[in-house]
């Protein structure tokens, strides 16, 4: 790993080392922060960005995308692989933890998923030390920060009159070098400079262990509970950084077509209802159960990161006003 | 098993419909054999009993089938339900038409285990693909590594039982005991009648050398469990292959997922000591 400290100007500029790259960053645009490609020339000199609306897994792994072509009469396939490098410029430290989840399912699991890994593989993950908080985030209640790599490729830190960067990635690292003014070879991120970051009183949320949550999976009272004001409409789901559940469709034109994937999500009725007509998962309960569980049991049991990344969008698209953040303080306060 | 895809597990491999037959009374089941058209692929092609398929028909999209066929035959055998897009694309296939196949996935019934031990297999309706894949493979090259076979099968009707031909045959079998059984009475029909579980309660079986292979609806599956319980067989000789809505098939998708398990990846066929820490989601 290498920290380098760039005067603000230098940083901006030695982006033009990355041509091949197209550049994306979080834009405002009306009410919402959607992450667009830009220019690199027209990028805001205190790095100060959104946190864009909806996550940044769409960017790896889009809410749609094509895997292969195919003829309809005839046994001919074109896979679609994403080739186009993007640097991914100001996204949140909580960003990259999402995509960290992500890269557990898709990557950590064998048979590797092509799709993800190729976009991946494309892909510089740059993000920026939050400088301030939002209303409804609380990645430091999770025992996470504001200043955290999370398994991004390079994070930003404002240190006033220069900015530092943490790289753990060979292109960043060694495209940046002739810009620093100081190159310091780092074991990890504790041992770098980091500037002021937000401050504010943290409030610890109760996060069980995963067996602990694990042993709840039986309590039918707490899930009804739970759900019990949820409308099933599924904005979390698509909003979640972690959440990576799809379909399979295919979509016809005349003689070809081709096969697409989308997002699902387990708060659909639709997700899991058999052509029998049974349903594993036949209300919000199980749903809720699922939901929960597998962000704060099974990928932390699986995979030994939390499956929230304390974002808080779900806290704020929720048309029944569920807070997360009160329902991880239910569960703990079940007994067991 | 996906390692038949070095490289994109989502890419069918194509295969040709080489026989079709109605499986049932009512033209709802239809049976396909299908061949690998690339004879390379043909050669490395191996599964075991209890692994499924995704047959994919262009167009129309893909669905999670069980292998009914012993790992010993040439064609892969699948029989099919009429119930939604996919299952209706696949019922107008006839013998020469190309389709896709991926797989095969998921894990598969624990033959190595079952050296000097009887077997008892329960199945009802449609779901006995792969107990019917089991059964004739265990006949043709584990006959002499098990002892008896006490097979339960129960259909609504006479009509709906699958797999005429193999029962038939297996009913000549000395080492395998047949317990046929119908929901109702029915004109012509001589042998038992009565649901599954109540069948089951009735077998007189070894509990302690004892391996049970339930598949059938969930509904099922859950009365006999506690029949087969009862008579003092453990829960870890207890096997069932659950069912779920299967997508991606390799532990990607999410929808299988119950517990700590994807039912397409470390499924679909689990102990009853295992599915028991798990919420009843099936």
């Amino acid at each position: 790993m290498l920290f380098l400290k760039l005067a603000r100007k230098k940083l901006l500029e030695a982006l033009k080392e990355f041509p091949e790259y197209s550049f994306y960053t979080p834009k405002k645009e009306g009410e919402r922060v959607l992450l667009k490609e830009t220019s690199p020339d027209g990028l805001p000199e205190d790095l100060r960005f959104e946190r864009s609306t909806a996550s940044a897994k769409e960017l790896l792994f889009p809410q749609a995308e094509t895997m292969f072509y195919f003829l309809r009469y005839k046994p001919s396939q074109k896979p679609v692989l994403d080739e186009g490098k993007r640097l991914i410029l100001g996204l949140r430290p909580c960003d990259a933890h999402g995509i960290q989840a992500l890269e557990a399912n898709f990557l950590k699991v064998e048979p590797i998923d092509p799709y993800f890994k190729r976009r991946r593989e494309n892909t510089l993950l740059v993000t920026v030390a939050c400088l301030e908080f939002e209303d409804n985030c609380f990645c430091d209640s999770l025992g996470s920060g504001p200043d955290r790599l999370n398994g991004a490729d390079a994070i930003i830190y404002d240190l006033n009159d220069a900015v530092g960067v943490l790289s753990n990635n060979e292109i960043i690292s060694q495209r940046l070098k002739d810009y620093a003014f100081q190159i310091q070879e780092v074991r990890g991120e504790d041992e770098v400079e980091k500037g002021s970051l937000p401050q504010r009183t943290v409030e610890p949320l109760p996060i069980l262990s995963p067996e602990e949550y694990l042993s709840l999976i039986l309590e039918e009272k707490l899930w009804d509970k739970i759900s019990s004001t949820c409308l099933g409409c599924a904005s979390c789901t698509y909003l979640c950084p972690t959440c990576y559940c799809f379909d399979i469709q295919d979509i016809n034109y005349g003689p070809a077509g081709k096969r697409i994937r989308t997002y699902d999500s387990c708060m659909f009725n639709l997700y899991t209802l058999e052509a029998s007509g049974h349903n594993p998962r036949p209300t919000l309960k199980e749903r809720w159960r699922q939901r929960f569980l597998h962000k704060f049991s099974y990928i932390p049991y699986l995979h030994g990161i939390l499956g929230c990344t304390g974002c808080g969008r779900c806290i704020e698209v929720c048309p029944a006003g569920i807070d997360m953040r009160e329902v991880i303080k239910d569960v703990a306060k079940f007994p067991r | 098993m996906w390692q038949n895809f070095p490289v994109n597990p989502y890419l069918p491999i194509p295969v040709r419909v080489e026989k079709v037959r109605f499986e049932s009374e009512d033209r709802s089941l239809k049976t396909l054999w299908l061949s690998l058209l690339d004879e390379e692929v043909r050669k490395n092609f191996y599964f075991r009993p209890g692994q499924f398929i995704e047959l994919s028909v262009p167009g129309k999209g893909e669905s999670p089938f069980g292998i009914a066929s012993s790992p010993r035959e040439e064609l892969i055998k699948i029989t099919v339900n009429k119930t939604g897009t996919v299952t209706r694309a696949i019922h107008q296939l006839d013998q020469g038409d190309i389709v896709g196949v991926r797989g095969p996935f998921g894990n598969y019934y624990p033959i190595e285990d079952l050296l000097g031990a009887n077997l008892f297999i329960i199945s009802g309706g449609f779901a006995f693909t792969t107990l019917a894949s089991f059964t004739e493979y265990v006949l043709q090259d584990w006959s002499d590594k098990v002892k008896d076979i006490d097979l339960v099968y129960g259909a609504r009707t006479p009509g709906m039982l699958l797999y005429k031909d193999l029962l038939e045959e297996w009913k000549g079998n000395p080492r395998v005991k047949l317990h046929l059984t119908v929901d109702r009475e029915y004109p012509g029909w001589t042998g038992l009648v009565g649901f599954v579980p109540d069948i089951v309660a009735k077998v007189d079986v070894d509990p302690l050398n004892t391996y049970c292979f339930i598949c059938g609806p969930p509904i099922m599956i859950r009365l006999t469990i506690p029949r087969l319980i009862e008579k003092g067989i453990s829960k870890d000789r207890i096997y069932t292959s659950l069912e779920r809505r299967m997508k991606c098939g390799i532990g990607k998708c999410g929808r299988c997922n119950i517990g700590l398990k994807y039912v397409c990846r470390d499924g679909p066929i689990f102990k009853v000591s295992e599915l028991e820490k798990l919420p009843a989601e099936y």
